[in-house]
């Protein structure tokens, strides 16, 4: 479980979170939706522990982040794996050598069963074969699946997801959004997703939250959001335009 | 008037704040250097990317160094009948001044920009905050490879070019020139001293640090996408070549404390 | 990568990390000392009253070869200097070795020469070389230089200020026979120099007697002018000539210096004797008692002075042909405009325009044809617009040569 307590958080002048409260519940999917540029991901970046927070806490499985040092902080980020939002595959690296990243860094691994996780690894995402090919080669769909794949490598036990759909055609989409439930399904592990891709967001979602100008403006369950007769988070699911979001 | 110092003043607060960020970004260095383990595999492919890498244009540098360093100090000392002294003053300004200096400006060209541009793609495309989420400190994966790679193999190009610049500077007098040779050779090893190339390694152990740790530090701090990185890049190789000139000023005042013959 | 690639790249680093490795050692010990004798060396001292032109490292020399060089220089006593010299061990010093600072070559490339004795003893490592022969070298005798060229600048200098506030001629002979009594002991003293360097005594003697020296030093000078020649064309002109006056009969010279710093700027100079100029008018009221009335009685007096010296100093710049210049023209104000195509050349000059007696301008004109680059021929009018006899023309001839031309005519000594 990953609770949020009265996040604050600027970038300079631009204060991007103001007293953010949230609540991740174990073994779930939530959705957190957002317009773009409503800092999103620099929430998610909050609760792995990339960003700290200028007040407020952090708690994860009851410790809190902001009593751990920089050096702490490195085992704890094992829990967690990250779909980044253009999967930031290491460029010098080809496929196999991304994916078996964690593992040669977090693991004491023979090269045979490093071969042996990577292969079911790609596998999982629907990927065999490519282990050689370079990120470059590839296309933004087989990064992203790549990407998870290079995530799930240390079986976490939270997966953060950074806009896992964006810029992929509607057959990737849901394809991608198929393998997140599948994973979450096997692995059964805590998912976090950023996103605003309304539709897929609900098929898959166990509660979803809305982040509105730094604060969580709704929460519940993907029935009770829809439901909802607050006229920007209305606006937002049916996506309604009133001319002021701008 | 007012316009002017307030500029002043924004310039020189910039210059210490990335002074106070380098410094920070030092001592995270020095932290991580020694956490077990040492990244062979990372160390090794920057020091054939800026040792071997580098070989070409530093050997094309310091010969043409060398060579017009020879036809110029041929010009004046035909004078003073002092010809034989081309080889010696060859030698000294090599060893002591442009072979550290010249070695670090081309690796900061090629290599510091290099570092500073592939750095802040990473930083952009989140490839750094990959490493971190992985646990790993990109500093540790990234920084120290690149900083030692650049500490141990600045001093060995400073050799090459040294070798390369007099071997420039023989041809230009001996062969071209038609100078005779012993008095070349001669005045060349008794005015060049141990301490003149002691003190020229010195130097150029320091500009590969300062060369590779600003560079680092600038794809480091980069922000905002492909403009991002080119900015970096461009501010990277200014500013690692303006401190490399200033730090020669003061490393010199220095080195001549420390080394009596220097 | 495969762990083949991996091994081969690790390989090159190896073999390219060795070769600069062993370039810095080489170099470090192919420069270092200790090449200079493979069996050692030791120290002895030497006190010196100068050691001016000694460094770190001069060479110590026997017989034209070298066997050392200084290692150290300290002041003892605070009147003397030590200096620390390094010798190959193979090199044995007695103890009447005799020490001395000389001078080589045109730059004065100091180094010290070491005198073997005939005595049995040799000198121990970290002793002292107790004989010194004292310092003979180019700074005595450019002092004595330096004193005659005191003297000649006294010389030229009292010459300008008669020049310039054109007193009359017995004053300037008078001071001319003074100063020539002056120049006198100096050229004693310039002879007595030149007569030591014609034995070869010293260094210049030795220098100037030496073919190879010579050579060398005309070699240096050549490239030196070459060099300052290259940078500024800073360009000297000198000449001479004299103007035959038709109606007065007589003869009136110039001597003439042109200083170009680029070749359309010039600054002339001009020293004229002029024999017969024009009269010099002055207004003398004196008063007169006579018998208790006292009248004011005005005197115009009318003063001739023959062969008077006269200053002319210009500014010149040149557009093409034509050569416009000011400034002070026969010691009085005046302007002029030159013109020049080929061999031939036209001027014109319009100076002293005092009319406090109705006086007309000072004007002259005439026409000059180069025979060749340094010879010329002129003739023309001058004063021709005056009232009275001034009025006159005149026929000269002039030549004049240029610092390339002073170059060649000097001949072996080479003033280049």
């Amino acid at each position: 479980m990953i609770q949020l307590v009265n996040i604050c958080k600027s970038f300079g002048e631009q204060a991007v979170l103001k007293g953010l409260n949230l609540e991740i519940p174990k073994g779930k999917v939530t959705v957190v939706l957002g317009q773009s540029g409503s800092g999103k991901s620099v929430l998610l970046k909050h609760m792995i522990g990339l960003l700290r927070p200028d007040s407020g806490e952090v708690v994860v499985d009851g410790t809190s982040l902001s009593t751990l040092s920089d050096h702490e902080i490195v085992p704890f980020r094992c829990r967690f794996g990250m779909l980044f939002q253009g999967a930031a595959l290491f460029d010098s690296l080809n496929v196999f050598e991304n994916v078996a990243f964690p593992l040669k860094e977090q693991r004491q691994l023979s090269s045979e069963e490093v071969r042996k996780i990577v292969e079911a690894k790609l596998a999982a995402v629907g990927l065999s074969g490519i282990e050689e090919k370079m990120p470059s080669e590839l296309s933004g769909g087989m990064r992203k699946r790549v990407g998870l794949a290079r995530a799930i490598a240390l079986e976490p036990k939270i997966i953060l997801y950074d806009e896992p759909t964006t810029g992929l055609d509607p057959i990737m989409t849901s394809s991608i959004t198929q393998l997140i439930s599948e994973t979450q399904k096997r692995l059964k592990v805590t998912s976090v997703i950023i996103s605003h891709d309304i539709e897929s967001s609900f098929n898959i979602a166990d509660k979803i939250a809305l982040l509105h100008e730094g604060r969580i403006l709704m929460e519940g369950s993907p029935e009770e959001v829809r439901q909802s007769k607050i006229p920007y988070v209305h606006n937002f699911i049916n996506g309604i335009s009133t001319g002021s979001e701008v | 008037m007012k316009r002017l110092v307030e500029r002043l003043g924004f310039w020189i607060q910039k210059i210490m704040e990335e002074f106070g960020e380098v410094l920070s970004f030092t001592a995270s260095f020095g932290r991580w250097l020694f956490v077990p383990p040492f990244r062979w595999r990372q160390t090794m492919e920057q020091m054939e990317f800026i040792g071997i890498g580098s070989l070409p244009v530093i050997a094309l540098t310091g010969l043409f160094t060398g060579m017009v360093f020879a036809l110029q100090a041929h010009h004046s000392f035909r004078i003073f009948h002092a010809e034989a002294l081309i080889g010696s003053t060859v030698g000294l300004a090599l060893s002591r001044e442009i072979g550290p200096v010249f070695t670090a400006l081309m690796v900061t060209a090629r290599a510091g920009s290099a570092m500073a541009a592939e750095i802040g793609s990473m930083k952009v495309t989140e490839q750094i905050d990959a490493l971190e989420s992985m646990a790993v400190s990109p500093i540790h994966y990234l920084v120290v490879p690149r900083v030692v790679a650049g500490l141990v193999m600045v001093p060995i190009l400073y050799g090459f070019f040294l070798f390369i610049g007099v071997a420039g500077a023989y041809f230009v007098a001996v062969g071209l020139l038609g100078l005779p040779e012993a008095p070349f050779l001669s005045k060349l090893y008794y005015y060049v001293d141990m301490d003149d190339v002691i003190g020229g390694l010195m130097k150029s152990v320091f500009f590969g640090f300062l060369l590779t740790i600003i560079s680092c530090h600038r794809g480091y701090r980069t922000s905002g996408g492909a403009q991002g990185v080119g900015l970096s890049t461009t501010r990277a190789v200014v500013i690692s070549s303006v401190t490399v000139l200033v730090a020669d000023y003061f490393l010199t005042s220095w080195i001549l404390e420390f080394l009596p013959n220097f | 990568m495969t762990r083949y690639q991996e091994s081969q790249r690790n390989i090159k680093i190896g073999v390219f990390t060795l070769i600069g490795i062993c370039i810095l050692v080489y170099s470090t010990i192919r420069v270092s000392d200790r090449n200079l004798s493979s069996k050692g060396t030791y120290t002895v001292s030497v006190v010196l009253t100068s050691a001016t032109g000694l460094t770190r490292k001069t060479p110590v020399q026997i017989a034209g070869v070298q066997v050392g060089y200084i290692e150290s220089l300290d002041l003892v006593d605070n009147r003397r200097a030590r200096v620390g010299l390094r010798i190959n061990k193979e090199v044995q010093l007695t103890e009447d070795v005799t020490a001395q600072v000389r001078t080589k070559g045109f730059l004065g490339e100091t180094y010290i020469d070491l005198m073997p004795g005939r005595d049995e003893n040799l000198i121990k490592p970290n002793g002292e070389i107790t004989s010194v022969n004292p310092y003979t070298d180019l700074s005595e005798l450019t002092s004595k230089l330096s004193a005659v060229t005191d003297d000649i600048k006294v010389v030229t200098e009292s010459m300008k200020r008669n020049f310039v506030e054109g007193g009359n001629w017995d004053q300037i002979m008078s001071n001319f026979a003074q100063l020539s009594q002056k120049l006198n002991t100096s050229l004693s003293s310039v002879s007595n120099i030149t007569q030591k360097i014609d034995e070869g005594k010293g260094t210049i003697g030795r220098l100037v007697n030496d073919e190879e020296t010579i050579e060398n030093i005309n070699q240096a000078a050549k490239g030196l002018s070459e060099t300052i020649g290259g940078v500024n064309r800073f360009q000297a002109e000198i000449g001479y000539h004299l103007e035959y006056l038709g109606n007065s009969q007589s003869v009136k010279n110039y001597v003439s210096l042109g200083l170009k710093p680029r070749p359309d700027k010039a600054f002339l100079l001009d020293f004229v004797v002029d024999p017969n100029p024009p009269d010099q008018r002055r207004l003398t009221t004196t008063d007169v008692t006579s018998g208790g009335v006292t009248t004011t009685v005005t005197t115009d007096q009318s003063v001739t002075i023959r062969n008077k010296f006269l200053i002319s100093a210009q500014l010149a710049k040149t557009f093409r042909d034509v050569t416009i210049r000011g400034g002070i023209i026969e010691s009085t104000g005046g302007v002029g405009v030159d013109y020049k195509r080929g061999p031939y050349g036209l001027s014109f000059s319009a100076f002293d325009f005092r009319s406090d007696y109705g006086e007309r301008p000072h004007l002259k004109a005439f026409g000059q044809v180069n025979l060749t680059k340094n010879f010329y021929l002129l003739s023309g009018m001058d004063d021709f617009i005056a009232k009275n006899h001034e009025r006159d023309w005149f026929v000269g001839a002039g030549f004049q040569v240029i610092d390339e031309d002073l170059k060649s005519l000097f001949g072996a000594a080479r003033l280049k």
